[in-house]
């Protein structure tokens, strides 16, 4: 029974640190000023190293309060998760395994991509192109913030490895 | 450079569990596009959906924010330290300025007083404020707008002004319980009537998403000067009069309008006030 729920805690790592990169993201700390994605650098994370722990169905939910949250337009956080998700499912042998120089620059691919879809996708319900300054700055801290994330999120993931070992 | 960890073996899917993964994903992309679309028409549903996570979220967002804060707190007090003398110096003498013009406000004050009390002012309407915390904030380049504390419970309802200690912070655009959110004069969508310069000009005060908001409809002679402050003019009845917003910017003519300065400190702001002016709440009347 114990071992039982210890496999699932571990099975819930992934979710969970994705939840609480969100919440740090979101949390009103520097004021106006851009903040890192950090929780699209956390899916491209799981969705290369552990994608049965990352469902499509709850990164979608995860974009969906995203939206809500951030009061952005509803589905189009949604939409960039699932990009991201996807991107790093389809491209994970050019990153898991490869240096990480490798993986850092798949990254800045789909993090770049993901960034035009939202602008793209923004500016398409605001009905005007809006400037890129912003998503651009946002776009650079996010790769600059990768590999601290990804190292924190492999100390996670050793930990969750051995557990369920 | 070090390697990536290969990654643990993945259970290999059967073609079903594939194909049926493959049309959960293709499905989730088009409600997330079907979404997007209908979302521009303006469907309450989805300002009620946002609302409703909000009061979902409020109680965690809550508890995320007092450690994140206080990390923010450590990491900007330690960069302060070096230039604590210095400051202090400055504080001295800004408190002696400000007992001049206190002194002054007082005596200002009392003789406001007696005239009213002479021409039997009336004072106009009966204003209450709701304290609340920012438990959110949308620092992404797509909307500008803060998640507190405070719904309709607390008396929180759409369109009342938020203000800090500094000046104006924007308008709350939708309440729910116990969360609302407030629209930032930074933001694109923000339109407030305000009073310019010392000719107190009348204008819009447009958001832009950037940190600096612009006067828009301005008159052709008007003549603003760097430092002008700027308030609102209480025209649309959403934002009480005389409530300070900022002040013209040094670029004073740029390519989409006067440029300028907000009061607010956007980086501290931690509480804001919500004004209440006990008018009435327009679409709980209408759906009675």
């Amino acid at each position: 029974m114990l071992a039982h729920l210890d496999r699932a805690a571990c099975a819930a790592v992934p979710a969970a640190s994705i939840v609480v990169l969100l919440l740090i993201s979101l949390a009103p700390w520097i004021g106006d000023r851009a903040t890192p994605a950090l929780a699209v650098a956390a899916v491209h994370y799981w969705a290369g190293r552990r994608p049965d722990l990352v469902p499509a169905p709850f990164v979608f939910a995860v974009g969906l309060a995203h939206d809500s949250v951030a009061d952005a337009p509803f589905g189009l956080m949604a939409l960039v998760y699932l990009f991201v998700l996807g991107a790093a499912r389809s491209q994970r042998f050019l990153s898991v395994g490869q240096p990480f120089a490798a993986g850092w620059a798949v990254f800045a691919v789909v993090a770049f991509a993901a960034s035009a879809i939202a602008w793209a996708g923004a500016s398409f319900y605001y009905g005007a192109a809006l400037p890129v300054g912003a998503p651009a700055v946002v776009l650079l801290l996010t790769v600059l913030v990768y590999p601290a994330v990804a190292g924190a999120l492999a100390v996670l993931d050793t930990a969750a490895l051995k557990r369920s070992g | 450079m070090q390697e990536q960890r290969a990654g643990p073996e993945v259970k290999a899917e059967t073609p079903v569990q594939a194909t049926l993964r493959r049309a959960v994903f293709a499905l989730l992309v088009t409600v997330s596009l079907g979404a997007l679309v209908i979302g521009k028409a303006e469907v309450y549903v989805f300002d009620w959906a946002k609302s409703a996570v909000g009061d979902l979220l409020a109680p965690v967002l809550h508890a995320v924010t007092v450690p994140v804060r206080a990390a923010r707190d450590i990491g900007s007090n330690i960069g302060r330290v070096a230039a604590l003398t210095e400051e202090n110096s400055g504080l001295r003498a800004e408190n002696a300025r400000l007992r001049q013009w206190q002194a002054l406000a007082r005596r200002l004050d009392g003789q406001n007083r007696e005239l009213r009390r002479l021409l039997r002012f009336d004072p106009g309407e009966e204003v209450r404020t709701v304290a609340a915390r920012a438990i959110a904030d949308t620092g992404g380049p797509y909307a500008r707008s803060l998640l507190i504390d405070a719904g309709s419970r607390q008396g929180v309802r759409p369109d009342q002004a938020a203000v800090s200690g500094d000046g104006l912070v924007g308008r709350v655009m939708s309440a729910g319980v116990r969360s609302a959110r407030v629209l930032l004069i930074t933001d694109r969508r923000s339109h407030v009537p305000v009073l310019a310069g010392p000719d107190r000009v009348h204008a819009i005060l447009v958001g832009d998403n950037g940190a600096r908001p612009h006067l828009r409809f301005l008159p052709r002679n008007a003549a603003l000067a760097p430092g002008d402050i700027v308030v609102t003019s209480g025209r649309g009845g959403v934002f009480p009069p005389g409530l300070p917003v900022g002040d013209v910017g040094a670029a004073v003519k740029s390519a989409g309008g006067v440029e300028i300065v907000p009061h607010v400190d956007w980086t501290r702001l931690e509480f804001v006030r919500v004004i209440d002016r006990g008018a009435p709440d327009v679409v709980a009347l209408a759906e009675e």
